[in-house]
């Protein structure tokens, strides 16, 4: 059985949310530009806005249900929020702060779980503090605890690590990663950034316009966007649109640029386009081979999707260099004034001496060219 | 351009006012209870002057006083009572030999018309039910210094202290008796007649409870027009002047009376 | 100081204070309601509490007796219940001041309420407390310095409240006569020891007022 079943209608001016999703135990990330409509979903779950119709259930307990009637207010669900900008207390200590939702419990046992947050979360001589005193990171974990003391039935994280400076966020990013799997609550994150929804959510749900464009378990979501349209939201580059030559249920051959690629067909092995029909794909930049030159000349069983052309451009990343291909191919290049983006590990680029030598051929194994379902 | 026209009026709006169009122009300051006795006395004495205006400065005789005191550009003062009058003259302020009673005026005490209560006379003012009694204030209003002189001289002024509620100038006690706010108030005979249709005459005071109640008219020194201002004082207390007076509900000045 | 002088400033203080409790109980409330919630008739709530600070305090103290005096919409039905009207005494005092000062308060309030962060509210709410006690553990401590500088301004206000107090309460001596009347018929009478002294213990007064309230202003933003 699911642990979050979401479905959400809602109308403001200018803008339509109309989502429905599901997601069993672990993280769901809610990833997608400004503007999706992702924090409005958070609200709606979490009671602080009314969605016009739907249906919000969270581990069998009935949220909101337009067709029966129910709207359970916000103080009866239990719900832990984590504000984008933490909305901590400032007139409240770190301790009140934690203990605000814990109120109706005992004194004794306020206290008691008080000091247990503050040691998971390691918090440990803060307790008197005011918010102002504490570091971005710090501020962060108290808002954390915050909404994890008084046991949420459900676990809201909006955007949580923007806030906070880069190298910062990776720590993080780990950290958090850490406590959502100790406290194993059901839980939401909303992140525009595609890496933390990765690395911290397990389900991942796109969202584009209001919409729900895909919902799935990460791994699944990476290697097979369901569109081009998710593709591009992911952040994937080289994204490619050709002509079908020949589809069966496991290769696809088409034809871009002049030449004949084969690629793998999509798991699902149903999408079977007919030949002359457009096609979109992807080819993931790290994926694209030089070919060494000192290793005689390419062999066509061994290099697949063979392909010559020549750098013209590329930057350098620290520990990466991207270099901009353009394909020794008649006519217009694929994406403004090259073909292919590629990546190569810094080490590569030194020894290839790719800056002086900038003629090469390319190597793409059939797997590594990703199929877009229209 | 809109700035420019906006800028025009502001300048016109701060401008004093529109300048007279009579070539003259007499500045009369008279308490309250005379206005409009002097209103119309005035316009049959403009009548006879053309050229001639006259601008009213009304107000309770006390303030009137401090006004000229304070070198307001007055021609001439008529005053509700003497007090106020003398102290200008001790003050230098008043052209000697100008200054005339021409009327004289009785105190009443009147009711709201749909007061259910009879208060025949002064003694029926302790009477429980009448809650509130208004009366000028005696610091500053000539009406106000009469009435307490009276109920002193009646012996009800300690009793009805309590009970008592101040008016600025007598007008305002006339509307407080009009609005029903009070149950008593005490006016001049003339006040009462001008809203008789909204108040009732209760009883007139006694007139030796107090000092006669006399109007004095006079120039103020510092005129620019003492002729005019002049000629005006004695046409309040010339005969025509005298029969609009007696309409409205004065008495006659006593003769040889200043 | 004359005795009479001593008997105005007391008014004045019980008057002052007194109409600054009362703001205080109607204005907070209200000025929460205002900054918070959206409700038919808001506009014109609004309207209402903002106009004693446009309109000269004449015109308020005109509708105050069209309202409260004996004849008046509510004092009518007063006067015939208890015998009573709040006309002439120094109750009426301290409405004409209450209702001339709401004003400042209300719109102080206001804006310190609205300044509050809206998510501090929401978190509070998820955290299981009920609108009303988020307004009181969260909302107002937070608006706190904006709403005490808007009390001590009302205080001010109140203190020197002339024009609608005359109209209402009337200008009778130990009983109504507040420091402004007192001012006000000292001059007319050419007692100006006594107006000096009065205008000067005012004058001390409001400043020190405006300072305390400068102070807290200063610590609220």
């Amino acid at each position: 059985m699911s642990r979050l079943e979401v479905s959400i209608r809602r109308r403001l001016p200018g803008f339509d949310l109309d989502v429905e999703w599901s997601a069993g135990d672990g993280v769901a990330a809610l990833f997608g530009p400004s503007g999706a409509g992702k924090t409005l979903t958070l609200q709606c779950l979490a009671g602080l806005l009314r969605p016009d119709a739907g249906r919000i259930v969270v581990d069998g307990r009935v949220f909101f249900d337009s067709a029966a009637g129910v709207d359970l207010p916000v103080q009866r669900r239990r719900v832990g929020y984590v504000f984008q900008g933490y909305a901590l207390f400032p007139h409240l200590s770190v301790a009140e702060n934690i203990g605000f939702g814990l109120r109706s419990r005992p004194r004794a046992e306020r206290a008691r779980r008080t000091a247990e947050v503050v040691e998971r979360l390691g918090l440990g001589g803060l307790e008197g503090r005011r918010p102002a005193e504490l570091s971005g990171g710090q501020r962060q974990r108290v808002a954390l605890g915050r909404a994890l003391a008084m046991d949420p039935a459900l676990l809201l994280l909006d955007e949580p690590l923007s806030a906070l400076d880069q190298p910062l966020r990776q720590a993080l990013r780990d950290d958090l990663r850490a406590v959502l799997d100790d406290w194993r609550t059901a839980a939401v994150v909303v992140t525009h950034d595609f890496t933390e929804a990765y690395r911290l959510g397990d389900h991942l749900v796109v969202y584009d316009a209001g919409r729900v464009i895909q919902a799935a378990p990460r791994a699944e979501l990476l290697w097979q966007p369901a569109s081009e349209a998710v593709a591009r939201i992911i952040g994937i580059r080289n994204i490619l649109s050709g002509t079908v030559v020949k589809a069966t249920p496991d290769r696809i051959q088409l034809r871009w640029r002049g030449q004949v690629l084969e690629a793998v067909n999509s798991p699902s092995r149903a999408y079977l386009p007919p030949p002359d029909s457009p096609l979109a794909f992807f080819i993931r930049p790290e994926y694209v081979r030089l070919i060494r030159k000192d290793r005689g000349a390419p062999d066509p069983q061994h290099h697949m999707n063979l392909m010559s052309g020549v750098v013209v451009g590329d930057a350098d990343f620290g520990t990466t260099w991207s270099l901009r291909i353009r394909l020794d191919a008649p006519g217009p290049p694929a994406q403004g004034d090259y073909d292919l983006e590629v990546e190569v590990p810094r080490l590569v680029h030194e020894i290839l001496e790719i800056d002086r030598d900038r003629r090469w051929q390319l190597s793409i194994h059939r797997g590594s060219i990703h199929v877009l379902p229209g | 351009m809109r700035a420019l026209a906006l800028a025009l009026a502001l300048a016109l709006l701060a401008l004093p006012g529109a300048p007279p169009a009579a070539a003259a122009e007499l500045t009369v300051s008279v308490a309250v209870s005379m206005k409009d006795a002097v209103e119309e006395i005035g316009r049959r004495f403009v009548a006879t002057r053309p050229g001639l205006a006259l601008r009213y400065n009304f107000g309770a005789s006390g303030e009137l006083a401090r006004q000229i005191e304070a070198g307001a550009p007055v021609d001439v003062f008529v005053s509700a009572a003497q007090r106020q009058m003398e102290e200008l003259e001790r003050a230098g302020l008043v052209a000697a030999g100008t200054r005339r009673v021409f009327a004289r005026n009785v105190l009443v005490a009147i009711k709201p018309v749909d007061e259910p209560l009879d208060i025949p006379g002064p003694s029926d003012l302790l009477d429980r039910r009448v809650q509130r009694i208004a009366i000028g204030n005696p610091r500053t209003v000539p009406a106000g210094q009469y009435a307490a002189e009276s109920l002193r001289a009646l012996g009800l002024w300690e009793r009805l202290q309590p009970r008592l509620v101040l008016g600025e100038n007598v007008r305002q006690v006339l509307e407080y008796v009009v609005r029903g706010e009070v149950d008593v108030g005490v006016v001049y005979a003339t006040d009462a007649v001008m809203r008789l249709e909204r108040v009732r005459l209760a009883f007139p005071f006694p007139d030796e409870t107090h000092a006669p109640i006399l109007y004095p008219a006079a120039v103020v020194k510092s005129t620019r027009q003492p002729d005019a201002a002049r000629a005006f004082v004695e046409f309040l207390a010339g005969r025509e002047a005298q029969v609009v007076l007696g309409r409205l509900g004065f008495e006659r000045a006593p003769s040889g009376a200043r | 100081m004359s005795a009479e002088s001593v008997d105005a400033l007391l008014l004045s203080v019980r008057v002052a204070v007194l109409a600054t409790a009362l703001n205080a109980l109607l204005g907070i409330p209200l000025a929460w309601l205002l900054a918070r919630r959206s409700f038919r008739g808001k506009t014109l709530v609004d309207l209402l509490v903002t106009l004693p600070l446009v309109l000269p305090p004449t015109v308020t103290g005109y509708y105050l007796i069209v309202l409260l005096g004996r004849r008046g919409w509510l004092g009518a039905p007063l006067h015939a219940l208890t015998g009573w009207t709040v006309t002439f005494t120094w109750h009426a005092a301290v409405v004409a001041a209450t209702v001339m000062a709401l004003p400042l308060l209300v719109r102080t309030a206001r804006a310190a309420i609205e300044s509050v962060d809206r998510d501090l509210e929401k978190a509070a709410w998820t955290l299981g407390r009920p609108e009303w006690r988020t307004a009181l553990e969260v909302t107002l401590p937070l608006a706190r310095n904006g709403i005490l500088a808007g009390l001590v301004l009302a205080f001010a206000r109140a203190l020197g409240e002339f024009g609608a107090t005359l109209m209402l309460a009337g200008n009778i001596p130990g009983r109504t006569t507040t420091v402004p009347l007192a001012i006000y018929t000292a001059v007319q009478t050419g007692e100006t020891a006594d107006a000096v002294v009065l205008v000067a213990a005012l004058t001390a007064l409001s400043c020190a007022v405006l300072v305390v309230a400068g102070r807290l202003g200063a610590r609220a933003s």
